[in-house]
Parts: C-alpha cells; structure tokens; sequence
C-alpha cells in the first residue's frame, strides 16, 4: 500500500486530476458539473487548429480562384485572412455558438461562467484576447526571431511560454490566464441517457426476503450492487456469481440458489433492498453502508465536495468515475 | 415534525413501540428499521409492490425526455429552432427538472436515475441560463454600450497611459531638437524610410506627406492590412503585458511617444511641422487613442493585480478582466478604422487643411462616443 498509493495519488492530483465544479443554480440547487480535463482540452484546441488551417486554405483556394489574384495579393491576402482567423474564429464560435467551438463541441466541452450565471459576451472576449497574448503572440515571436541574435528576449519569450502553459496544471480547475481573467471554466458536458430501472424487471420475484435479510447492507452496498448488475448485461460472470455468494452468506439466505439463477436473485434482492432503504429514507432513517450504524437523515450530511470526496473515499469510487455515465453516442 | 413523523411511523409499525428505547446493543443487533423485530417470517416484504421510486419514475419521465429533446436541438440548431410553445414550456420544464433532481437526491437510490437527473438538470440550466442574445445582438449592445463604458471604467489608467505617452512625446522631440543625431537612437534606420536629419525638405514634402495615391489594391489592401497587423499587435503586447504588472506597458507607451516626438522634431526644423501634423493626425488621432485604450487595458489588469483591494486577487480579475478586454476589442476594431485611413484615404486627401479638419472630426467623435454612449444602461 504506503508508498505506492501515495505516488499514484499524487500523478492523479497534480498531473491528470479529475476536479468537479459545483454550481448553485438560481432555483437553490447545487449542480455538479465535471471541468474539463488538460488533455480533453489540447484535444479541443488541435482540433480547432485543424479546422482554422482548413478554413484558411479553401478562403485561399476561393479567393485566389474568383478574384484571379496575382501572387504578392495572394500573399497579402492571405496574411489578412490568418490573422482575421486567428483573431476572431473562437471569438465568434463562442460567441455564436454558446461557449462551444467545433473542436469543443467534439469533445463536448464547453465554456461557462464559474459563478454559475450568463456566460456574457465580455467574458468570452476576454477569454479569447488573452488568447493571442498566451499563445499565438509568443509563437510569432519565437519564430520570428529564433536565431536572429537578442537570445535575451528569446528566453524571456520561452519563458512566459512555459509559464502560460503550466498555469492550467497548478491553478485549481485547470484555468488558463484567459480563464482567470474572464471569469470562466470549461467544463465536460456529457449527455447521459436514462438506463432501465433494475427494479422495474423483477414484478414477479421469485425470491423472497424478510426484513432481517434485509436490514444488513445500505445505501454503499445497494448502489455497488447496481453497478456490478448493469456492468454484466445479464451474462454470469464469475465477479457477479462471487457477489452472489457473498450475500447469500452474509444475510443467511436460507433457501437454495441454482447458479443460473443468479441473476434474477441478484435483481430480485437489489429490488428488495431498495424498496426497504427508500422506504426507510422517508421516515428519515438512513444506513450508509454495512459497517455503519442507522442515522437520522441530515445529521450529519454526506460530503458534498466531490473534489474532496475523491481525496478521503475508501469504499465509494462513485464519485471518481461519475465520468463514466452511460453516455449517448454521437 | 418528528412527532409526527413518529405517530406516522407507529402507525405503519405498531411493532416497533415494543422495542426498548435507547438501547445502543439492540440497535447493530436488530437494525432499527426493522419493523418485525417480534416475528420476522410474517412480516416478509413483497417485492411485488411497486417502489416509489419506481413510480416517481414513471410519472415524470415523459416531462424529462420532453427536455431532453428540447436541449439536444438547442445544442445541434440553436435557440431560433424553438416554436412558441416549446420556448414556453422549456423554462417550466426545466423547473420540473430541478424539483424531480431535488426530489430524487432525498428518496431515490437508483444512481442511474439520479445521475441522469444531475446531467439533464446541469444542461438545462446551462440551456435556460446561456447567453441569450444572438451575434448582432451581441456587436450592437457592444459598441452602443459595453465598449464606452469600458473606457470610463478605465479613466485612471488612460490618464496614466497617456501622461507616458504625452512625456515620451516631449522627451523625444528634445532630444532630437538638442541632437540630431539622438534620432536615429529613436528610430531605427529600417523603421525611418528614409526620413532622418539629413533627408531634403523636398523628400518628406513630396514623396511622403503628399505621395500620390498608389491605388486601390496596394493602398487599401496591402498597406491598409499591414498597418493593422502591425498596430493591433502592438496593441495586444499592451494589453499582455499588463500582466506583468504595467511596467512593460509604460515603457512601450513612452517609446511610441518618443517616435512620434522625434518625427514631430524632423518636421519641425525643416518647416513643415503644420503639413505634418496634418499628415499625422488624420489617421493618428485614431490610432493613438485605440493605442492608449489597449495601454489602459493593460494597466488596468496590472492594477487589479497589483492593488487587489478586498477581495483576492483571483476575484477581483474575475470582475475587472472582462471590462479591460472590452476595451480591448474596442481598440483593435479602432486601429482597423486607423489602418483604412492611413493605408488607403490619407494619400486620397492631398491638402493639410482637409487632412485636419477631419482628424479634429475624429477626435470629436471619439471623444463625445467614449464620454457619452451608453450612459442609460449604466442608471
């Protein structure tokens, strides 16, 4: 455990850390919204590099073709046009396009305001000015004068580079200096899709439970349950026959369980299960796990920084997988 | 409340009053919510019943797969592709949402479904609460509004940009006055174009304050998208630079005085400072004022993170940063308006008196749209 644990904690944390962002939303909810991951976002910003250079080259295939320019025009023009393009393309798709960029949209990013009201159009300006400033300004630079002699400059320009490219990795939600002025972060908007209830496929249960086979496991086991049930598709796999066992043992099952009919015990005992811990919740009685003891509701409420929840779970991965939602494909 | 929760409860489950009281023992013994503590065969829970959330489930699900289209067709098509009807039902069943999330966190323990609630919830709010205005509407509310506002915000730092401008204007036409050959430290030998103490009068007069016209093509898009480039790159190091806390931007800002200063110097010991003020100021006030904008921009960054005040430093760039980049954008759209005079209508103009008259007409127009649009949303 020790040592490797807490290397691996720290790659997570500094390097590829999954940070969630709550948001309160005027109706008095607060919504949890995963930020958008380092890599999600250099994935975005190539995209969107591809698309620019693209963009470029039919305007130039265009214009050079219908004007019949000359070539010093062609060059003229096309330095007018990268520069507009450079300038204005995230400006207008965010813009436009509500915080999205194509290459965003693709990876289904999207830029909001992190006080969670209008994302406005100033803020998008300054997100995207500072833009040219962190990136495009410097590389002009760098290449304009790589090798020109002023190694003085060079290296304060390769600095404020490497500067403006370690801001996201130390700042706390992966905010770049356009970020920080603007108000703004960039989150993962994912559309989830609604899953069947598991509950709803055992009307007719075959097994029965009373309320001592019942009043062992809570709320932790119930929902891990679900997940291994909607993991397997219905297929017995050796990890789900284990849970099975482990159950059966655990709450003294009295009556027999063929292998084969794993499953539908499984399904039968998670509708069980949840009928009596959702019944339970109503009257205000909550068991977290098998390990702890019943609590009134709100007494002591569950952790609802998932940023710190991540850092202390033991048994929950919940909320360090929540990425994994049954997505919708594209 | 409790009391009635638990005449609520006794109710349900007469047994349970049997129990002892307060007995830590009996509690990891026989787990409280067990209501057949007395006889556990009779009382075995019929899984045929159908859980309430099961039901809560079937209720509402319409109303949120009604959402759910409605958002994935924002995302796809845009706010327009709404019908009346559906722009009115969105906000209520985004609320129908939220109250079905609020709901579900309490009784439900099926984390497909509440995960789910927590996605469509999150996008609807981001629907619901986007930005709202379409493209034109944004330009429009930003240069009749956001853009002068900005720079009345921004009144300190554009006194100090232009206070360094104004000195490096003064510093370099005395030194050049004192030593000609101090001009050349201003302006580079590439830079000059051929215009240094040594050039004839006849030179600056004929072939660079009256040089004819070279054409639409050379004059409007060639030298006019150059100049652009050019200042507006300037533009963004003034605004960049404010991050390291101004100094740059001054310096840069005294600079481009002193360039001027000592052209103005050149001029002036050769006769022609009025026909050169003319040539200057018509495309110069423009320019110079979008320049002391971004100047301002960038001391005003540099002064929310040198003097953060109450609140943090974080924070209060939040608060400030988009109205410095507003002014930002603003001065960029300025030096576009600069470049087109300069690269293409200045050399149309071939007199002083004309080439004055409409930069005092600038100027004013400047100043009177900095001073008073979009004084009545600021009420």
């Amino acid at each position: 455990m020790g040592a490797r644990a807490k290397k691996r904690s720290l790659f997570h944390r500094h390097l590829i850390p999954t940070r969630f962002l709550s948001l309160t939303c005027p109706e008095g909810l607060t919504l949890t919204t995963r930020v958008a991951s380092l890599s999600e976002r250099y994935a975005a910003f190539i995209l969107d590099g591809i698309t620019m250079f693209g963009l470029v080259l039919i305007l130039i295939w265009g214009g050079a073709y219908f004007f019949r320019l000359d070539s010093q025009s062609t060059i003229t023009f096309l330095s007018l046009l990268w520069y507009l393009i450079l300038n204005f393309y995230f400006l207008y798709f965010e813009l436009a396009w509500r915080g999205r960029t194509p290459g965003k949209r693709i990876m289904r990013l999207r830029v909001i305001n992190r006080q969670g009201g209008e994302l406005t159009p100033t803020m998008v300006i300054a997100r995207n000015l500072t833009r040219q400033v962190e990136i495009f300004f410097p590389l002009r630079f760098l290449f304009t004068s790589f090798g020109a002699g002023d190694n003085f400059w060079v290296g304060l320009d390769l600095l404020f580079i490497l500067a403006t490219l370690i801001l996201p990795l130390v700042t706390k939600n992966h905010y770049r200096l356009g970020d920080l002025i603007g108000g703004s972060v960039v989150v993962v908007t994912p559309q989830a899709v609604l899953l069947e209830d598991l509950a709803e496929k055992s009307q007719n249960a075959a097994f029965i439970f009373n309320s001592q086979h019942l009043g062992i496991y809570g709320d932790l086991e119930l929902k891990t349950l679900e997940k291994a049930l909607r993991l397997s598709k219905g297929a017995t796999s050796p990890s789900l026959r284990k849970i099975g066992l482990t159950i059966i043992q655990k709450i003294k099952y009295d009556q027999p369980v063929n292998d084969e009919d794993m499953i539908p015990f499984l399904k039968d005992f998670y509708a069980a299960e949840r009928g009596l811990l959702e019944r339970e919740r109503l009257f205000g009685r909550q068991k977290d796990s098998q390990n702890s003891p019943t609590r009134q509701v709100g007494q002591e409420p569950p952790t609802k920084d998932l940023n710190q929840a991540k850092q202390t779970t033991t048994g929950s991965q919940w909320p360090a997988k929540r990425n994994k939602l049954p997505l919708k494909k594209k | 409340m409790r009391e009635k929760l638990a005449r609520l409860e006794a109710n349900q489950a007469p047994e349970e009053t049997t129990r002892a009281p307060n007995k830590p023992g009996a509690e990891i013994i026989n787990p409280p919510h067990d209501p057949a503590q007395a006889n556990p065969k009779a009382a075995a829970v019929p899984p045929t019943l159908a859980l309430r959330s099961a039901i809560f489930r079937k209720k509402r699900q319409p109303s949120w797969e009604k959402l759910d289209q409605l958002i994935s067709r924002i995302d796809r098509k845009g706010l327009k592709t709404l019908s009346t009807q559906e722009a009115v039902d969105l906000p209520i069943l985004y609320q129908t949402a939220v109250s079905s999330l609020a709901l579900a966190r309490h009784i439900v323990l099926d984390q497909s479904l509440t995960a789910y609630l927590e996605n469509l919830t999150l996008r609807a709010h981001i629907a619901v609460y986007g930005p709202r205005q379409d493209l034109w509407a944004i330009l429009g509310s930003f240069f009749h509004r956001d853009f002068p506002r900005s720079i009345r915000t921004l009144k300190g730092p554009f006194l100090v940009a232009f206070l360094a401008f104004a000195l490096g204007l003064a510093s370099g036409f005395w030194r050049v006055q004192a030593n000609e050959a101090a001009f050349h430290q201003i302006i580079p030998i590439s830079l000059a174009d051929g215009r240094d103490p040594a050039a004839s009068v006849k030179y600056l007069r004929d072939e660079v304050i009256f040089a004819p016209w070279s054409g639409f093509e050379k004059s409007f898009i060639s030298f006019a998208s150059f100049l652009f480039e050019h200042n507006s790159t300037i533009a963004f190091l003034c605004f960049g630079l404010g991050f390291a806390l101004g100094i740059p931007v001054i310096v840069l800002l005294f600079q481009n005085g002193e360039t001027l200063g000592a052209l103005l110097a050149l001029h002036w010991s050769k006769g022609l400072t009025i026909d050169f003020i003319g040539w200057v100021s018509i495309h110069g006030v423009t320019e110079i004022l979008a320049l002391l904008v971004a100047g301002a921009a960038g001391l005003g960054v540099a002064e929310r993170i040198f003097l953060p005040g109450e609140r943090g430093r974080l924070e209060n760039l939040t608060k400030e940063g988009p109205t410095a980049a507003a002014a930002m954008v603003g001065a960029v759209f300025m030096l576009l308006v600069a470049g087109l005079i300069e690269g293409g209508f200045r050399q149309l103009i071939g007199a002083t008196f004309p080439r004055l008259f409409i930069a005092g007409l600038t100027l004013f127009g400047w100043i009177y749209y900095f001073l008073f649009f979009g004084q009545d949303a600021e009420r």
